[in-house]
């Protein structure tokens, strides 16, 4: 049979740039992990976090009304509302946010190596790097959802609920603030949590060592530091580094204080590089014979 | 009796190959690089001016070894001994294997906390003598909580990876959420926890050292449990949770399993 | 071949009254069948419970209601799997073995002696065809390598009843004919071995009996003329070459038997035929009677396919 009277034909549509491949790489990850019930444990209990501080505004909120002193009180605590505030909350969300990553490279990259995946992906009309980037973006959505979406909440439920819009015209650091920290912890957890996934995609090994570089790492920079005081030693820890540079994005950080911002950002940077030297050479490992 | 020979003959088998397969996987590799990392930071505070074994205790053994990584090595080898299976689903072979269901578990459990409890006090003893003097006087103190520790975490962590298809995520779950918060959490909550019996039975063998939580408040919402009940409860948990783990995967039915 | 086999009275495998539940859905519906020695082929659509009897069957799920029992032992039991081997469908291995270690390791987990476990493991491996590719790491095989490492540790410890998935997926034709030569020599042995696979030419050679299944139960059991001929009152497909190919379509025409008449080239006759028995006595006689010269005559759907075809959308008119 002739293959137009199968009914089949060429298709004169118009094909898009496949850069546009990395949204619909996001959109299947993005299905792939909301599917799991893990994933919304772990989603829930970060939002115990999130539902605490969101409470509290609203306390917070009333209690001005009734009592000043208990406000005052309030305030002495700096819970919320200030840059360092948002900046503890976002930290202890990314807390949550390593184990949701933990999973999640399992799931988006991991299987992918296990199981073959990346064979799929790379056999359409997409390269590595839309692959790499759509990834990326995966991990980064997910990091956002937990960490700058509920902050981003609770700046807007303490703003409306204040008495006037000035918190909103007197405190625009602090929303750059939570757009730069996050920003900050999506970049370099998705660039590292990619680069370890594909390179140790069986989930107990990739969990061992996604953790070990956080918590270990600290712990080393702390034991040098009292060494002989050096407080640069304290670089090593870089999920202390993120949040330095985010306190730095809230304007909290204080400059004169060892490591600084800058310090922290070379430190990070450099991270990133070879994070993604590891995530290219891996994802060049794999031929696809067209 | 005629069925019995085969099976000890089988059992002993999957015993060496659990151990073999697991000893020779990454996820050594990555306890061995941790196990360094850990071995640094004792390097470097073995460096400080005035090292006691009070304070490598609280410093380093507390933090670093007895709440990071006895339970990842648990981790590591305890939720991999049936997950490992599942999730490179290789389970099948031992479902279909002329064992009993419970005795494949126990043998594989056996061999998983084999390896936890020799990583356990191999690291702790391999620490210890990078302390110096310290340290020899703290394994000794050391030895028994973090055994049990890790052989309470190893059973529980199997359980967890033969029960959820996500074992390992699940144990993790629980070390961050049980372990971590709840353990640090005041009044009696924090008794659900493996890591606050471990550091009762260290805090009660070092009477004389008077170790404990840093900080009068830290040290007031521990509400400790005597060493020996501390014991106990990890030998209970222990058994029970290798009983609970027997019975459960003798009954479950692994639908991913081919 | 096991000495317990002999021992056994009955037949190898019995499955009484089976249903098994998976919550709301239900995957076997009061499933009942006997298996003897020989080979029997398993066959349905996808969704049918195929899968699910092979699991009910090995010991990896418990039947919500009913028994089922291996040898006298009921299926869950580790004294039933003894006399089970099971060759499944997923590729999974310990990858890191070769495949003569896989399949020792195999053995020693039914707990033979080293002596023993040597000698069994050379010999599943001859019989599947690997005995000098089988120190090759399985994580560098081809698919069909594993595909007979994963037969020959099911075979190692002789059972009575082999349970193949999809066994000849991934081989090539020759390696399928070994394989199919192979399950022959099993059959002969007294084994029982049951077949799940997609690839139903190969079951019109290989099978001794099919069970046919569907939505969960079984809709037919037994050898392919038995279901055929459950089928009489269907029409059947029946390609006859003669060269006086018209002078005898014009006769069979008028036959009450005949539904169809199709020329096909310049002496072939595809007809469609009711009541089949009564036909084939009348066309001998006319055969007879006018000297028709018939070169060549076959059912084109006796064959599993068309067996199949039948039975599946005789299950959906319930």
């Amino acid at each position: 049979m002739q293959l137009d009277q199968a009914g089949y034909r060429t298709w004169d549509g118009r094909r898009r740039s496949p850069w546009w491949s990395c949204l619909a790489i996001v959109r299947v990850g993005l299905n792939l992990i909301f599917r799991r019930w893990v994933f919304w444990i772990l989603i829930g209990l970060g939002l115990l976090n999130f539902l605490f501080h969101f409470a509290f505004i609203y306390l917070k909120a009333t209690l001005v009304i009734q009592n000043e002193n208990v406000a005052k009180f309030l305030d002495n605590y700096k819970v919320t509302g200030t840059g360092q505030a948002y900046a503890d909350f976002m930290f202890a969300q990314a807390s949550i946010c390593a184990l949701l990553l933990a999973f999640a490279g399992s799931t988006l990259i991991g299987s992918d190596y296990r199981q073959g995946g990346m064979i799929f992906y790379l056999s359409r009309r997409i390269g590595r790097w839309q692959y790499i980037v759509g990834k990326l973006l995966t991990i980064a959505a997910v990091v956002t959802i937990v960490t700058t979406l509920p902050a981003l909440i609770l700046y807007i439920e303490y703003g409306t609920l204040s008495n006037s819009i000035h918190y909103f015209l007197d405190n625009p650091r602090v929303l750059a603030g939570i757009l730069g920290y996050g920003a900050v912890l999506a970049i370099v957890q998705s660039l590292m949590i990619f680069a370890i996934a594909a390179w140790v995609p069986r989930t107990v090994p990739l969990v061992m060592t996604w953790l070990g570089l956080f918590v270990l790492l600290k712990g080393l920079a702390d034991a040098m530091r009292a060494i002989d005081g050096n407080r640069y030693w304290l670089l090593l820890g870089f999920w202390d580094d993120m949040h330095r540079l985010g306190r730095w994005c809230f304007g909290s950080l204080d400059e004169k204080r060892i490591p600084s911002a800058g310090y922290c950002l070379a430190v990070l940077s450099a991270l990133c590089v070879v994070s993604l030297i590891l995530i290219v050479r891996r994802v060049r490992a794999v031929e696809v014979v067209s | 009796m005629n069925s019995l020979i085969p099976q000890f003959v089988a059992s002993r088998h999957l015993f060496a190959l659990t151990m073999r397969r697991q000893l020779l996987s990454r996820q050594t590799l990555a306890c061995v690089a941790l196990s360094a990392l850990c071995a640094l930071i004792v390097l470097a505070w073995s460096r400080h001016s005035d090292p006691t074994s009070k304070k490598l205790a609280e410093q380093v053994l507390v933090p670093t070894f007895v709440a990071f990584l006895m339970p990842i090595f648990a981790i590591c080898y305890g939720a991999s001994g049936i997950g490992g299976e599942r999730e490179d689903q290789t389970l099948i072979y031992l479902l279909i294997a002329p064992l009993p269901r419970s005795l494949t578990y126990f043998v594989k459990g056996a061999a998983s906390l084999s390896l936890v409890g020799g990583w356990t006090a191999g690291t702790l003893f391999v620490l210890c003598k990078l302390a110096g003097k310290p340290g020899d006087e703290l394994f000794r103190l050391f030895l028994p909580a973090a055994l049990l520790g890790a052989l309470a975490y190893g059973c529980l962590f199997l359980l967890l990876g033969a029960v959820f298809r996500h074992g390992t995520i699940i144990s993790l779950v629980y070390w961050f959420f049980l372990e971590v918060l709840f353990g640090n959490l005041p009044g009696i909550i924090k008794r659900v926890s493996v890591a606050f019996y471990v550091r009762c039975m260290v805090h009660d063998a070092a009477g004389d050292m008077n170790l404990g939580p840093p900080g009068r408040v830290a040290r007031e919402m521990f509400l400790p449990v005597s060493g020996s009940t501390a014991m106990i409860t990890l030998c209970t948990a222990t058994i029970c949770l290798l009983i609970a783990g027997m019975v459960l995967f003798d009954l479950r039915e692994y639908r991913d399993a081919s | 071949m096991s000495a317990s086999l002999n021992a056994v009275d009955g037949p190898l495998v019995e499955f009484r009254s089976v249903t098994k539940w998976y919550g709301a859905v239900i995957g076997v519906n009061d499933v009942s069948v006997a298996l003897q020695s020989g080979i029997t082929g398993l066959l349905g659509p996808n969704g049918a419970g195929k899968t699910t009897l092979i699991k009910l069957l090995t010991g990896q799920l418990r039947p919500s209601l009913g028994e089922i029992r291996v040898c006298g032992q009921p299926a869950h039991s580790a004294r039933a799997r003894r006399h089970i081997g099971y060759c499944p469908d997923a590729d999974a291995f310990y990858e890191e073995m070769s495949g003569r270690q896989f399949v020792r390791t195999m053995a020693r987990l039914h707990g033979m002696s080293s002596a023993e476990v040597q000698d069994r493991t050379e010999q599943a491996l001859s019989e599947v065809g690997m005995s000098d590719r089988a120190d090759r790491t399985l994580r560098g095989c081809s698919k069909g390598m594993r595909q007979r490492i994963k037969l020959a540790q099911a075979l190692v410890h002789h059972p009575d009843v082999l349970i193949v998935d999809e066994p000849l997926n991934g081989i090539d034709p020759v390696g399928r004919r070994e394989l199919m030569d192979l399950f022959r020599r099993c059959a002969a042995r007294g084994q029982a071995v049951l077949i799940s696979s997609h690839i139903l030419d190969e079951m019109d050679e290989l099978a001794d009996r099919i069970v046919f299944m569907g939505r969960g139960r079984i809709l037919a059991v037994g050898s392919l003329p038995d279901i055929r001929a459950m089928f009489a009152g269907q029409p059947l497909q029946i390609r006859i070459a003669c060269r006086q190919q018209r002078e005898l379509a014009t006769q069979l025409i008028g036959w009450e038997h005949v539904a169809r008449i199709e020329l096909a080239g310049t002496n072939e006759l595809l007809l469609q035929v009711i009541r089949p028995e009564e036909f084939f006595a009348r066309l001998a006689v006319l055969v007879v009677e006018t000297s028709f010269d018939i070169t060549h005559m076959e059912s084109t759907d006796a064959t599993t396919e068309a067996t199949f075809q039948y039975v599946m959308s005789a299950a959906a008119r319930f």
